[in-house]
């Protein structure tokens, strides 16, 4: 009997689990998809952004922007992004762990790091394992703002103008459809291969005919890309943003579908297990019974 | 008669704010208003705090820019601007209020003093619109 009720309880509260877990999968899946449309209404600025870096770069010929070169001598600065809430199965650990690795590598290295972590749950973790951490910022919420985030990276380039770090890696997970995100690592400073962002979005045929053409520029292009390059960072790492802020909903979505899932399949294991004890005490009951009958005659 | 519009796109990092056919734009560069007609040269420009004004589209013809760059090239303009606003979304109230504070402000070095005069100038670009 006692056992009976206890299934009986368990029972109900998986029931509750699942209505929870249920409920957090459906919200989930509505803010995905706003994060994703957030995550690419970016890409027409960034890509025009490329180009136009690209077109003041070649007229500008020899660049000598202090963004572009390699400082000697500060530390290396990592930007771990991480999200504020839980329950989103292993996104935290996987950038965590990859942002681990990368800090063991430079430790091992001797290359001093300076770290620096956007999100509560990373804020905890490195907390917990006594890492000395820069800057913290946990006030990036789900739906990451320019200005914040240009905050953010205008803090860095500071830093980064004034020597004290020689290098900038994000570490997000970056997003690459609703089915794939994976932990990266992208260096944000110095600004690598300002070419290569033209590539992306414009075929070849557009770029020879802009090649072609001659461009006005106002101001003169070294003094453009003075300023295109750091809205460009600022552009990039607002970039990391969404896409993390993307990936984090996804796993939201795909954790809570999966306790909803196993919470389903526990509540029908323990419906079995309440059905045979009850059965049992059944069977039980009537053998009394016959056995008692049995008896008298 | 030829055809006389070219597209105007203005892109924020968090969003498109407008995609449209124009016939003339005016844009405010950073040393000026320059205006634009279709078949212009290729042009990339910086922006500065101002008013786009744009003709020949349904409305909103003016957006308020808060620097930025624009580009053009084969009679498309593309602006790409940290902060562009339509006339519906400027809170005149907060605006003036806004005007006072930095009106009042005290600026010593030259750093304040160009943030006060930059504030000012959004400030009252902003209002203009209004």
């Amino acid at each position: 009997m006692a056992n009976r009720r206890e299934l009986v309880k368990r029972r109900k509260s998986v029931r509750n689990i699942r209505k929870i877990t249920r409920t957090m999968q459906l919200i989930a899946t509505a803010r995905f998809q706003a994060a994703t449309n957030r995550a690419t209404a970016t890409k027409p600025y960034a890509s025009t952004m490329g180009k136009m870096v690209a077109a003041a770069a070649k007229s500008a010929g020899n660049i000598d922007n202090p963004l572009l070169k390699t400082n000697e001598s500060g530390a290396d600065a990592l930007l771990v992004l991480t999200s504020n809430r839980g329950f989103c199965g292993g996104l935290n650990g996987n950038v965590l762990r990859l942002a681990m690795e990368t800090l063991n590598e430079k430790r091992a290295a001797d290359q001093q790091t300076m770290l620096n972590v956007v999100g509560k749950k990373g804020i905890a973790y490195l907390r917990f394992l006594g890492e000395e951490m820069d800057m913290q910022i946990d006030t990036v919420d789900e739906q990451p703002g320019f200005d914040q985030v240009s905050d953010i990276a205008d803090t860095m380039m500071d830093a980064y103008h004034e020597g004290k770090i020689n290098s900038l890696n994000v570490c997000y997970m970056q997003f690459i459809s609703a089915g794939v995100q994976k932990p990266a690592i992208m260096q944000l400073l110095p600004i690598a291969g300002i070419g290569d962002d033209a590539e992306e979005g414009t075929d070849a045929a557009e770029t020879k005919a802009e090649a072609e053409t001659t461009i006005d520029f106002s101001p003169e292009p070294a003094e453009l890309l003075n300023e295109l390059l750091p809205a460009s960072v600022r552009m990039r790492l607002f970039q990391c943003f969404t896409e993390a802020a993307a990936s984090e909903q996804v796993a939201r979505m795909v954790a809570m579908k999966a306790a909803t899932d196993a919470a389903g399949d526990m509540i029908r294991i323990l419906t079995q297990q309440y059905n045979r004890a009850r059965q049992t005490a059944i069977t039980m009951e009537l053998l009394d019974i016959i056995g008692g009958a049995a008896a008298i005659s | 008669m030829a055809d006389k519009t070219f597209s105007c796109t203005v892109l924020t990092p968090e969003r498109t704010v407008l995609d449209t056919e124009v016939t003339s734009a005016i844009i405010p560069a950073h040393d000026g208003e320059v205006g634009i007609l279709r078949g212009r040269a290729p042009l990339l420009c910086r922006l500065g705090v101002g008013i786009l004004k744009l003709e020949g589209c349904p409305d909103p013809t003016r957006l308020y820019l808060d620097s930025g760059f624009a580009e053009v090239a084969n009679n498309k303009i593309t602006i790409l601007t940290e902060n562009a606003l339509k006339p519906g979304e400027i809170d005149a109230a907060e605006v003036k209020s806004d005007l006072q504070e930095a009106q009042n402000r005290t600026a010593t070095t030259q750093d304040e003093q160009e943030r006060r005069s930059k504030d000012l100038a959004r400030c009252k670009k902003k209002l203009e619109l209004v």
